[in-house]
């Protein structure tokens, strides 16, 4: 059992309060992201658990076990950083067997343990090649096979991708999880990345300002995020502003800026909704003189910017009364898009699609 | 670019300046004559053997040995020390300890000489040797340090991070992992300890006592009292020394020098 | 890990201890003794300002320490002029060549001034190196007095200090940005210009920061003095070592001495403000 407890952790440097009364629990076997924008406190958080740095205040347990008062290098705990942190007048070898030695592995222990750590990350045979002698998505691996190779119940993941180029790092991530969940150790993982975060996490924790703003799974956060900060980090999102709320059975009847109208899902919550998001992939583009389906939003505009990205076309329709675009994703078919910049134009969602905050 | 030719002469003047009074000593080394004349007349290995063989220097130049290593055991290793506690560590006083340590580079060392003989002599210690061997500590470690800061702050932290979390205490980790990544500065501090403990002259004037000569003194006194070819015979073999173990240590801190703490390039 | 003693503390108390001893309780002493009355029979006495005022009245002990300021200061000019010819020669220089240049002119800090002097005695001399060329090259019909004058005791101290001029001088040079000359050459400014307009402003933090620092060394230096003065030059170091030494009148030579550290102090003081100000100021290079 592995089991992270985190309970009113705050850190501040000086005046600066830079974790917030941090609250977490991570249980056994899982992998949970920590995401947010730079200055969102999740570094450090995740230097607190490691013991690199000292909370203000706040404890953290692993298993029951007050982890604050042990010093770092008697915690076990596993730590990736971003620049690899190899050292580099060792070669492969001595990196991996570091931390076998420090824990007392009897010598004849070690070889075998380190040639497995090494195959585990497909890099065998590069034992005796220095640090500067390999890739950075090579160094990376070494990296991993040292920590993994100590068969830590925790390791935490400090941004590790954030130096590679966009290819190896959507290879390594899937790498990264699929470790995770072959040697079941509990996993922390922090970065900026939401398209990363949601690739390898079972759950989410975003970050602002010191503050847990969201936890949930992945499609939890993306489908239902609890304010507009989580609606606007993860993924593309239209966020409209409201100007008034009508309640009906079941639904918001809200006009927003222009003077539109758009019928939203009746949430929980206490307060009226002051934002709606529609995620751009959710809408389509139709003729504006096209009659709008049933259960369907719509509003009217003109199209002023496409991007073409392969995959998809991202088109920015400026409709009267909006602060900014609005962004309608549709997939790229063969046939031609069937308008132009400037052409009026009408853009469609579902209600269903419509989120209220 | 006529400015530059001008320049170049100019400077190689200066160059000559610079060169000529090492070269002058050596080459009168090899005059045959019993004065000191320039230019030679003749050649001759005469004043070498004479140097070699009489054991006029021979005392003083091991006591100058061994007065720089002794000063060198200690100043290396509490110079280091604290240059490593100044970069690593923040806390209160921190720019007062570390003006005071690089204090005695702008301290004139006759102050060194005279403070040290009084307190010496008060507290009735006669052990020229300690006395001349803790006064040099005190002069080399500044120059430790300052090379050591330097050394120190260009190391990436991260690593002595990585190496506390797989479990070294901070001690092993020092040992293990930061002083590896500074084996040039180390060197270089040892030979700019030794060499400045070596040459030094004021405060071995004031400190010595009868007995304990050291090898700049007999040089300084030789020039004045009992001046002859055999002086510039020994301070050539210093030069020829000194230059060549610092060129030795110039390629040695050049083989070893691959990028080794630039583990951040993501190669293709 | 920080609930012992926070390990800073730990690393440097060795150093501390040493320092200690061997530096503060020194020039306590000797701050002390300055202040003692020296009796004829051998030891000192009570408190006394009468040391100061010696040094202070006495027409003589002001003239040595006039002495000293002035070569200081000739020193240092010299050092500077020739210092920067050196500096901008090879920071200018080619690649391969730069540490190659550097090392020659840094070379002299390892050999000891000791034996450095030994060789402008021999230059400097009635019937040394110099005299004997410019004798024969016709500039001069008689030798030269340059040992045991001042102006000797000037060329040997200006040797020994221009290491330091240099290196100060070339990693300032070395950290301009190029970009500048070439703007000005650009915007039509001759190599003159550039050089008066662009290149000594922009490197005056390092000139102020090296003749501050060749200054206060030459202050007190002894060796030079003693070896090319001798007698006939009375710096401040040599008169320091005499009263010690010879006179055994250890309560003045340590007035002496904290005279001299005080003019030290303040010159070096002038010195970091100047280097603090090269930093905040928004240059890019650090002396």
């Amino acid at each position: 059992m592995s089991e992270l407890r985190i309970a009113h952790l705050c850190k501040k440097f000086g005046n600066q309060t830079v974790v917030d009364d941090l609250n977490l629990v991570v249980h056994s076997g899982e992998m949970v992201s920590l995401l947010g924008p730079s200055g969102c406190g999740k570094t450090t958080t995740l230097r607190m658990i490691a013991g690199l740095e000292q909370p203000t205040s706040g404890s953290i347990t692993l298993d029951g076990r007050e982890l604050t008062t042990v010093p770092p290098h008697k915690r076990n705990v596993g730590l990736v950083f971003q620049n690899y942190a190899l050292f580099p007048h060792l070669n492969v070898f001595d990196n991996v067997a570091f931390g076998l030695r420090r824990h007392k592995v009897p010598k004849n222990e070690i070889g075998p343990r380190v040639k497995e750590a090494l195959k585990t990350v497909q890099l065998e045979g590069f034992e005796k090649r220095m640090p500067s002698q390999l890739s950075g998505g090579q160094q990376q691996r070494v990296a991993l096979a040292r920590t993994l190779v100590l068969q830590p119940r925790l390791v935490l993941f400090d941004e590790p991708l954030s130096n590679l180029d966009a290819k190896l790092r959507s290879q390594l991530r899937v790498e990264i999880r699929k470790l995770q969940q072959k040697f079941g150790f509990t996993g922390i993982f922090v970065t900026h990345d939401q398209e990363e975060a949601m690739v390898l996490s079972d759950r989410i924790a975003v970050m602002n300002r010191g503050r847990i703003a969201q936890i949930g799974t992945p499609r939890q956060i993306y489908t239902q995020p609890a304010d507009p900060f989580v609606a606007d980090f993860v993924g593309e999102s239209n966020l409209l502003p409201v100007e008034r709320v009508v309640a009906e059975e079941g639904q918001w009847k809200l006009t927003i800026a222009g003077g539109h109208l758009v019928a939203a899902p009746r949430t929980d919550k206490a307060e009226p909704p002051r934002k709606v998001m529609i995620r751009p992939e959710s809408a389509d583009l139709v003729r504006s003189d096209a009659a709008v389906p049933a259960g369907h939003n719509s509003l009217q505009g003109t199209v002023s910017f496409i991007q073409y990205t392969g995959s998809a076309y991202t088109v920015e329709v400026d409709v009267a009364g909006l602060p900014k675009p609005f962004i309608v994703k549709i997939r790229n078919t063969s046939e031609d898009i069937g308008f132009r910049i400037g052409d009026p134009i009408r853009a469609i969602w579902p209600v269903a699609s419509t989120y209220a905050l | 670019m006529f400015k530059i030719g001008w320049l170049r002469i100019v400077n190689g003047l200066i160059y000559l300046y610079i060169l000529a009074p090492l070269a002058v000593v050596i080459i009168s080394s090899f005059h045959p004559g019993e004065y000191l004349i320039f230019p030679p007349q003749g050649f001759s290995w005469r004043w070498y053997e004479h140097v070699l063989m009489s054991g006029r220097y021979t005392e003083p130049f091991w006591n100058s040995v061994k007065i720089a290593v002794v000063t060198t055991c200690f100043s290396l290793p509490i110079g280091t020390l604290a240059a490593y506690a100044l970069t690593r560590y923040d806390f209160r006083f921190k720019n007062a300890v570390q003006s005071l340590f690089l204090s005695p580079l702008v301290i004139p060392t006759l102050l060194f000489g005279i403070g040290l003989l009084i307190m010496f002599s008060a507290l009735g210690v006669k052990m020229y040797f300690t006395r001349l061997v803790l006064a040099h500590i005190v002069l080399t470690i500044p120059y430790v340090v300052r090379t050591m800061l330097a050394s120190f702050s260009q190391i990436n932290r991260s690593i002595e991070e990585a190496s506390i979390v797989l479990g070294a205490s901070p001690a092993r980790t020092f040992w293990l992992v930061t002083l590896p990544q500074v084996k040039s500065a180390l060197a270089a501090s040892a030979f700019i300890s030794l060499v400045m403990s070596f040459d030094e002259l004021v405060v071995a004037l004031f400190l010595t006592g009868p007995g304990l000569n050291t090898l700049p003194i007999m040089i300084y006194s030789d020039i004045q009292f009992n001046l002859s070819p055999s002086i510039a015979a020994i301070s050539s073999l210093v030069i020829v020394a000194t230059l060549a173990i610092g060129a030795l240590l110039i390629i040695f801190m050049q083989q070893r020098t691959r990028k080794s703490t630039d583990i951040e390039d993501p190669k293709p | 890990m920080k609930r012992r003693i926070p390990p800073h503390w730990i690393l440097i108390a060795p150093g501390l201890l040493v320092f200690a001893v061997a530096f503060l309780i020194p020039i306590g002493r000797l701050a002390v003794m300055s202040f003692q009355e020296n009796l004829p029979e051998g030891g000192t006495g009570g408190f006394v300002w009468d040391h100061y005022v010696k040094f202070f009245s006495d027409p003589h002990y002001l003239r040595i320490f006039g002495r000293t300021l002035v070569i200081s200061a000739v020193v240092s000019f010299i050092c500077l002029v020739m210092g920067y010819c050196l500096a901008y020669g090879i920071s200018r220089a080619k690649e391969g060549r730069k540490l190659l240049l550097l090392m020659i002119a840094a070379m002299p800090l390892l050999t000891s001034a000791t034996i450095r002097n030994f060789g402008w005695i021999i230059i400097l001399s009635r019937k040394g190196l110099l005299n004997e060329l410019l004798l024969s090259v016709g500039v001069i019909k008689e030798p030269l007095s340059l040992l045991y004058t001042p102006t000797g005791v000037v060329i040997a101290l200006v040797h020994v200090l221009l290491p330091y001029m240099v290196l100060i001088l070339y990693s300032v040079l070395e950290g301009l940005d190029r970009n500048l000359e070439s703007a000005a050459a650009n915007l039509g400014a001759s190599r003159f210009h550039t050089f008066r307009l662009v290149t000594l402003p922009l490197s005056m933090p390092g000139i102020i920061a090296g003749t501050l620092l060749v200054f206060s060394i030459s202050l007190s230096f002894f060796v030079t003095p003693s070896l090319i003065g001798g007698p006939k030059v009375q710096l401040m170091a040599t008169e320091i070592y005499n009263q010690t030494i010879n006179l055994l009148n250890w309560p003045y030579a340590s007035a002496l001495a904290l005279i001299l550290l005080a003019a030290v102090l303040i010159v070096t003081n002038l010195y970091n403000r100047a280097l603090s100000r090269s930093r905040t100021e928004a240059n890019p290079f650090h002396v």
